[in-house]
């Protein structure tokens, strides 16, 4: 059982993750899940049954590109590797990320400042 | 079940199979890797190898529904294409087989007009005498093969007819060419050319219109109406 504060991707950010993630080199699924969770000290749980379906997806939309090859212990491991559509997929899915999360951001704090009744409503902090 | 349709099955199953089978064992392998390290990871971690085991394929979920997810991400498209052309196949199969009918059909059906045509239509244009028409004449009811007879004098339009099969009645030509000019009252028939020609029959209209009259018409005879 993930400890309390270990949160599941929201929906819809699993791709930029992962894809954000290959940019660091290639992995198989059981790194790019161990990385996620690292990276995010230990917040992000990624579950394997949607790990794996993204995997696949991206792969199809020549986001990543998967090849064979032999990991440390001799076994035979799928890693997958960020492709130059996948690059500009990252770059176009981060810049939309940072917009909608400064959006949220701005109506999360507006409605804190209307409740206190304070004049202005954006740029209020909590 | 009909045949088009199990036909189709089977083509949508065998496809299916062949391009999902490769998939799903490659799917399969990169499943067990992944749940080997998380094994390993709970083993480093101190946990009893064969708990670690259990524990391992507990955290990583239905392997089977996962499996079938990733398949169907993989493949979907080949699946689809080979689906389509299998219903193209399919339609192109029909649209053969109908069109093979519809030429088969449309032929019998021309030769059935034609049939029906070679009696009514006239005059036709005439064919070079044969030698069957040099033969001696007779007054036996024609058995032979189509040909073409010929009429002339006090008739609606007089030229040359052609028969399609023997049996062909005096009163039917007549009727072919038009019927009796007014004022035409005998009608003859004449078989035969030169020094062979007989009169195979002479007869009234009247007796014709009546009924009275039987004479069957052989090739190349020649009908006068005055």
């Amino acid at each position: 059982m993930p400890s309390p504060s270990r949160k599941d991707i929201m929906p819809g950010t699993l791709d930029l993750l992962i894809l954000k993630t290959l940019a660091a080199g290639a992995d198989h699924g059981y790194g790019i899940a161990k990385a996620i969770q690292r990276v995010s000290a230990d917040v992000l749980q990624v579950e394997e049954g949607s790990l794996y379906p993204a995997l696949h997806r991206l792969e199809k939309r020549g986001h990543i590109a998967g090849a064979w090859t032999k990991s440390d212990s001799g076994r035979r491991v799928r890693e997958y590797a960020l492709t130059p559509g996948g690059r500009s997929a990252l770059k176009r899915e981060t810049t939309s990320w940072h917009a909608m999360s400064d959006a949220i951001g701005r109506v999360l704090n507006a409605r804190v400042a209307v409740t206190r009744g304070t004049e202005g409503l954006a740029g209020e902090g909590l | 079940m009909s045949f088009g349709a199990r036909l189709v099955s089977m083509v949508r199953r065998a496809t299916g199979a062949t391009a999902s089978g490769g998939a799903a064992s490659e799917v399969d392998e990169e499943f067990s890797f992944h749940i080997g390290e998380l094994e390993r990871e709970l083993v480093r971690s101190g946990i009893p190898a064969a708990e670690a085991r259990d524990r391992a394929r507990e955290r990583f979920g239905d392997v089977g529904v996962l499996r079938r997810r990733c398949v169907e991400i993989a493949t979907e498209d080949r699946i689809m294409v080979m689906r389509i052309n299998a219903v193209l196949t399919a339609v192109l199969l029909v649209a053969v087989l109908g069109l093979g009918w519809m030429v088969v059909r449309g032929n019998a059906e021309q030769a059935r007009a034609l049939d029906a045509l070679t009696v009514r239509l006239g005059p036709a244009v005439p064919p070079a005498r044969s030698a069957a028409v040099e033969q001696p004449a007779s007054l036996k009811p024609p058995t032979q093969a189509p040909g073409f007879v010929y009429i002339s004098g006090g008739i609606g339009r007089a030229g040359v007819y052609a028969m399609e099969k023997a049996g062909m009645t005096l009163s039917q030509l007549i009727s072919a060419a038009g019927g009796a000019k007014e004022g035409s009252t005998k009608v003859a028939v004449k078989r035969g050319q030169g020094p062979k020609e007989i009169i195979v029959a002479e007869t009234t209209i009247a007796d014709l219109a009546a009924g009275h009259c039987k004479t069957v018409l052989a090739p190349d005879d020649i009908v006068t109406v005055e």
